[in-house]
């Protein structure tokens, strides 16, 4: 069957598509031009997944395998769907998760048309996570088998239809594993370094990305402000809510005789929010824009075990669902929920759902069911 | 493997490519050197450059090798102009002669092309001034097939030097340096036939050329290093079989008018981009209204089908065709855009089966709902 391999120019597509050659599939490779070099990038000061030295790379891991190989051009789009609202949630005071936005809007919507518009039957990436159908035929999703490369987190928005066409071969991998077929294979990109950074925030400085951002589309960053604690004193100046996130603790510049945590961004009144470690705990969370895997929206409240970030084991909680949002509870207090980040529910390894995180619960905010009065 | 792109490179000739090949396994020796091998190879270079000389009607020590038409056309414009210098350039021109001016930092005036791509003479004229160092103007245009009126601009614009790039136009239509009226006409080996990597540029006697690659004094001094003996006698005997390349066009026409006849009937609302009355025989560039060019290009290749966008080099990367957006068109539109170019070797089935293939794509592609992201 015709297949197309969504191929970044790291280990991990290209061994997907090595290994879909291997069972007998005609495989083609895309890749998706997201973004142009940068300075820095062209200096070799940075590297990062889908830089635009990576599109070269999965040419030649194409070439190399005998399979064609084509570029889409989402540059575009991506700073349209992807770069502009990441910069824009800052100015909310949220802590945006941009991958998830590329997988949604452009990888498992977008560049999986383009796939069909090929003749393809089905979309493959090099995604840590798993698909399978259950006895009534629905799609379903769930985490890799290697809990530390698991990306199944990313994965939550993707639309069920969607879900149908997509196969993850990594998913029962580990890396070690994949880096061996890699090598077997031989591979030019077999000890590629991993990337962790966001791709266009290849050196980390998320501040200075959403600065050039919003200067490029002619909004301004956010401007500097206070930095308050729970009483509501001021114990400095911050320069600009987008420098902070739920739970950071270094660079705030202020102290207090004990260590000092921000508990929340205040984006109307600039104001940086900053307290105890005890008080970073919230009871639960109101999520919106929740796309719901497995069987569906549930009917009633559903016990789950809830993801808050990536890489975040999960946390018991129950999820009652909510005109496209949901409200959740945590069984135990969980720390550090940012909105902005997505929030994911799991049933053992498998995905229900997901959404993204509009505000924290307090610990003792009543009953769930009555708590679905977001604004 | 229905190859269309011939713009791109041609089918190769197979006795040049026996003679370049040949040279390569048993030549011996550097044309500079005074010893038997080296008078040899001298021998085969001048060979060639007769060659390549009688198909353009010029006399050889007019003739240059170059690496290529845009080493040619950098050769050109750096040896006619100083930086700063107003140089005019039609807004079709190869990004070699864009970018060959840039590096010579001269001051570039674009002359505008209407809708249909057309150059006007008196549009050249009108922005040619006496301090102009040159204009180059396009004798064919690579994308759209576009014929100029490169002697009427010639006589129009008087002393100033005028270069002509005639990649395209050599072995399509009859080419005769003398009768153009230009300072220099520009040639790629890969276009007819030939090897890649060997290009001339025909100079008129008497004009002096700076070099850009200075060393030894190959060339005539207008080219140092060692000169491509297998790449030259590839191109020499290319150019020495022309004439049947030229023959063959009114065949190649009809086929190239068979294509859009097939295409007008199975892609309704398809658009043609160029000049309708003068265009290369070979040539057909369109655009399919809600088919993104990229997309139809890979769905062609994987059916085995070898076109283009708008040029080999707009395929390969992803920016829309300067060439169309001069022309008018937005870059959504040019991003439509395809181009089919047929060669001597180019038969009736190939034309047929590409015709046949087609509507099952463009319904495969409509079908997949492709919109922007986003």
């Amino acid at each position: 069957m015709r297949v197309v391999v969504a191929m970044s120019g790291g280990v991990d597509s290209s061994v997907a598509a090595g290994l879909m050659m291997e069972t007998g599939h005609e495989v083609i490779g895309l890749t998706m031009k997201l973004r142009d070099t940068t300075e820095e990038e062209r200096a070799g000061r940075a590297a990062s997944c889908c830089s635009p030295d990576d599109v070269h790379d999965a040419r030649g891991v194409c070439d190399l395998l005998g399979i064609p190989h084509y570029t889409v051009d989402y540059r575009d789009a991506f700073r349209r769907a992807v770069m502009e609202p990441f910069a824009r949630a800052y100015l909310r005071g949220q802590t945006p998760n941009p991958c998830v936005l590329c997988n949604d809007h452009l990888k498992f919507a977008a560049l999986l048309n383009r796939a069909r518009a090929l003749g393809a039957e089905l979309l493959v990436t090099g995604h840590y996570a798993r698909t399978w159908t259950d006895a009534d035929g629905h799609p379903r999703l769930g985490a890799a088998v290697d809990a530390r490369k698991d990306q199944s987190y990313f994965l939550f928005g993707i639309q069920r239809d969607a879900l149908r066409a997509l196969r993850f071969p990594l998913g029962d991998m580990d890396k070690p594993a994949v880096r061996a077929h890699a090598r077997r294979l031989g591979l030019p990109v077999a000890d590629k370094p991993d990337s962790e950074d966001i791709c266009f925030v290849p050196g980390g400085d998320y501040a200075r990305v959403v600065e050039s951002l919003l200067a490029a589309t002619g909004e301004s960053a956010p401007g500097p402000g206070p930095i308050v604690d729970e009483t509501g004193e001021v114990l400095g100046r911050h320069a600009g809510v987008h420098h902070f996130t739920v739970g950071q603790r270094k660079g705030l510049g202020v102290s207090r005789g004990e260590p000092l945590y921000v508990l929340g961004v205040d984006a109307e009144q600039r104001a940086v929010r900053v307290g105890r470690a005890a008080d970073l705990a919230a009871g639960g969370l109101v999520a919106r824009d929740v796309n719901w895997l497995g069987d569906g929206p549930p009917r009633g409240p559903r016990a789950v075990s809830a993801r808050i970030r990536y890489r975040h084991a999960g946390a018991d909680a129950t999820v009652v669902a909510d005109e496209g949002g949901a409200v959740l509870r945590f069984h135990d207090p969980v720390r550090a929920v940012t909105p902005g980040q997505a929030v994911v529910f799991y049933d053992g390894a498998e995905v229900l759902g997901g959404g993204w995180i509009e505000r924290a619960l307090p610990i003792d905010s009543g009953p769930l069911a009555g708590s679905s009065s977001a604004p | 493997m229905p190859y269309l792109d011939h713009n791109a490179s041609a089918l190769p000739d197979r006795e040049a490519a026996a003679a370049a090949a040949r040279w390569l396994l048993e030549g011996v020796g550097n044309p500079s050197s005074v010893h038997t091998a080296g008078r040899r190879a001298r021998a085969a270079l001048e060979r060639a450059r007769r060659q390549v000389a009688t198909a353009l009607g010029a006399t050889p020590g007019e003739v240059v090798f170059t690496s290529g038409a845009t080493e040619a056309l950098h050769l050109a414009v750096a040896g006619l102009a100083a930086p700063g210098a107003h140089v005019l350039l039609s807004a079709v021109e190869h990004p070699a002669v864009f970018g060959a001016c840039r590096a010579a930092e001269l001051t570039v005036e674009t002359v505008p092309v209407d809708g249909l791509g057309r150059v006007r003479v008196k549009d050249v004229v009108a922005r040619c001034r006496p301090e102009t160092a040159f204009v180059a103007v396009m004798a064919a245009q690579n994308e759209l097939g576009n014929v100029y009126p490169v002697s009427a601009i010639a006589a129009a614009i008087g002393a100033v030097p005028l270069i002509v790039d005639a990649v395209q136009l050599f072995g399509r239509r009859p080419l005769d340096v003398e009768r153009l009226g230009a300072s220099i006409v520009v040639v790629s080996g890969h276009k007819v036939g030939g090897p890649a990597g060997i290009g001339a540029l025909w100079v008129r006697p008497g004009l002096c050329l700076r070099p850009v690659l200075r060393g030894g004094p190959q060339e005539r001094g207008r080219r140092g290093g060692t000169e491509n003996v297998a790449g030259a006698i590839g191109f020499g005997v290319a150019a020495d079989r022309l004439g049947a390349r030229l023959a063959a066009m009114p065949r190649v026409l009809a086929l190239r008018e068979a294509a859009e006849m097939g295409l007008r009937c199975c892609a309704p609302g398809i658009v043609f981009h160029g000049d309708p009355q003068d265009r290369l025989p070979n040539t057909l560039s369109f655009r399919i209204p809600g088919i993104p060019g990229d997309v139809l290009l890979a769905a062609l290749d994987l059916e085995g089908f070898c076109l283009s966008s708008g040029a080999a080099c707009a395929s390969g990367g992803l920016e829309p065709s300067p060439v169309l957006l001069a022309l008018g068109l937005d870059p959504g539109e040019a991003r439509g855009a395809v181009r089919l170019s047929l060669g001597p070797e180019t038969e009736e089935a190939d034309v047929a089966s590409f015709i046949d293939v087609l509507p099952a794509l463009l319904a495969r592609i409509h079908s997949a709902g492709l919109t922007e992201p986003g």
